[in-house]
């Protein structure tokens, strides 16, 4: 336990002075701003690009447009800075030699694949909130109602879980692959084939797809059925991914 | 005698390619061990094997008397430094030192103290600039620091001055030579002269396989038993008793220069009797007779070519 703490540390600091939680911050923070106003003003930039001669049949957009907007964005943007970021997490350090250095100083392999787990989970988190936070904010400014606190925490929460898992899956690709960019290429594949999960026949409503497309739904109140089991499937296979990080690295010479 | 390293056995396959051949070590305790070899002799996949870093095909390792095996993560009594040490470069040579000690679990003002003495010992105390503006010198007399944070009783150094200059390597020398005593140093090299200068303890690694493995004193004492060089009066005295010891099957001959010559024999015992004999039938005065001692690099020459 102490060392895993001691690790946790080191990698909170790496992403602090990598300035990666600082991107990663900003990225998420931008969507949560940029996203009500996107949103409250679409009609109004159509009309700027196209000439008010177009017959316009968009309905006036409303705060769920808003929050449609943010996970729209987050869902591929996020995604893709996500893995951006973590995809070097343990490939980095085997090729540099630095993982060499740390296991050799009664770190264990778990330990260090959980630490770095967790201190990517802490900071998504500390990057999600913030950017709901605020999208919450303008939403209700510029539209006078952002949904109700639990139905808005709900969606968020769903979102979070399915990232988790695509933080899992960016993990343990980085575990197995010799290479950053085979980690990258691999994790990008694993995003993708989670996000289509949600229209598999028969299951897809209980796989972490439906997660990501349901988020809207979950905001304004109208939670799926399913949902418990999509949540539970989704940690699951975060479980089962750093369980395999974990067994592969033990396996791998350094 | 008690051994900080032990191997029993030990070997490693690559497929077909055997890159460690039934290694057997025995590195007495204490002791400053020069590990030479060849570029691909199978050093740093030993050195691998021995920190857990590598999974042995066969064979047991046993560091101050406890086996190691792969992947096991307890290395209190070990420090390593790998041939190219890559450290957090965002952290500061202190920084990176406290992780360290805070992973072996030491107490705060234990490992305060002792990056002082090490920093202190390896001449990095007071450079506050971050590790990834550091030269390949520093890296390297810090990872021997960080090798040594937990006061190990064994610190396993793989190469540790290959990539250095001249400068950087003699302070590293330095700071190998002042470990005497105090723990047991295993580093591999192969810049022979070091190992003859700082090492009391010497090993010879060719194609996976052990060729010389005892003290520097006993190796050269080993490779020396045979040969004497001589010393002539004249130059004239020198080409008489070249042509006599040419036409001889129990002596070879080697000539320095006009007046001294290297001279191989079964033994000692036998050149100091076929040589004055010789001399004294020739009529040919003796300026100086001595048993010749060979270099390290004259040594590992010799045994790998016969390898």
């Amino acid at each position: 336990m102490r060392s895993f703490i001691v690790f946790i540390q080191k990698e909170w600091m790496e992403l602090v002075r990598t300035k990666k939680f600082f991107i990663l911050l900003c990225v998420f923070a931008l969507f949560g701003m940029l996203s009500p106003v996107t949103a409250r003003y679409m009609q109004e930039i159509i009309i700027m690009v196209m000439g008010d001669t177009m017959p316009l049949t968009v309905a006036p957009a409303t705060w769920i447009d808003s929050w449609g907007q943010f996970y729209s964005n987050l869902s591929q943007m996020g995604g893709i800075c996500l893995i951006f970021l973590f995809m070097g997490c343990i490939t980095g350090e085997k090729q540099s030699g630095s993982a060499a250095m740390t296991l050799t100083k009664n770190l264990s392999h778990t330990n260090f694949v959980t630490a770095k787990f967790a201190t990517a989970t802490a900071v998504f988190f500390l990057s999600l909130l913030p950017a709901a936070l605020i999208c919450f904010g303008y939403t209700h400014f510029l539209f006078g109602y952002a949904g109700e606190i639990i139905n808005v925490l709900l969606s968020v929460v769903a979102y979070a879980v399915f990232m988790l898992t695509l933080l899992a899956i960016t993990v343990l690709t980085s575990a197995i692959s010799r290479s950053t960019t085979v980690g990258a290429i691999l994790a990008f594949c694993g995003f993708i084939i989670l996000s289509v999960s949600g229209y598999v026949p028969k299951i897809g409503f209980v796989l972490p797809g439906t997660l990501l497309s349901k988020t809207v739904e979950l905001s304004f109140g109208t939670p799926y059925s399913g949902m418990i089991w999509s949540l539970i499937i989704s940690l699951c296979i975060s479980a089962l991914c750093l369980y395999l990080s974990v067994l592969s690295l033990k396996r791998q010479e350094i | 005698m008690t051994y900080a390293i032990e191997t029993i056995g030990l070997t490693k396959q690559f497929g077909a390619y055997k890159a460690v051949n039934n290694l057997g070590l025995k590195i007495p305790e204490g002791s400053i061990c020069g590990f030479l070899g060849k570029n691909g002799a199978g050093k740093t996949t030993t050195i691998k094997m021995l920190v857990g870093l590598a999974k042995p095909t066969n064979g047991s390792i046993f560091l101050m008397k406890t086996e190691r095996r792969f992947g096991h993560c307890n290395n209190s009594a070990i420090g390593y430094l790998p041939d190219v040490p890559n450290f957090y470069g965002y952290m500061t040579a202190t920084e990176y030192l406290d992780f360290c000690g805070k992973l072996y679990g030491m107490e705060s003002k234990k490992r305060k103290s002792r990056i002082d003495e090490l920093l202190k010992w390896v001449d990095l105390l007071g450079v506050k600039t971050l590790i990834s503006g550091y030269s390949r010198g520093m890296k390297q007399r810090l990872g021997i620091a960080q090798a040594l944070m937990n006061e190990p009783h064994v610190i396993i150094l793989d190469e540790p001055i290959s990539a250095l200059d001249p400068i950087g390597r003699h302070e590293v020398m330095e700071i190998i030579r002042s470990l005497h005593g105090l723990v047991t140093v295993f580093f591999s090299t192969h810049i022979l002269s070091d190992v003859e200068s700082v090492c009391d303890y010497g090993l010879i690694l060719e194609k996976g396989k052990v060729l010389a493995d005892d003290s520097i004193e006993n190796i050269k004492k080993k490779h020396s038993s045979n040969t004497a060089v001589i010393r002539l009066c004249s130059s004239v005295d020198g080409s008489r008793f070249h042509s006599l010891a040419k036409g001889r099957v129990d002596l070879t001959i080697e000539e320095k220069s006009p007046v001294e010559f290297i001279m191989r024999g079964e033994n000692m015992q036998t050149l100091g009797r076929c040589v004055p004999s010789m001399l004294s039938e020739a009529g040919i005065a003796l300026e100086s007779y001595k048993a010749y001692v060979p270099s390290l690099e004259d040594i590992f020459l010799e045994v790998t070519a016969n390898a």
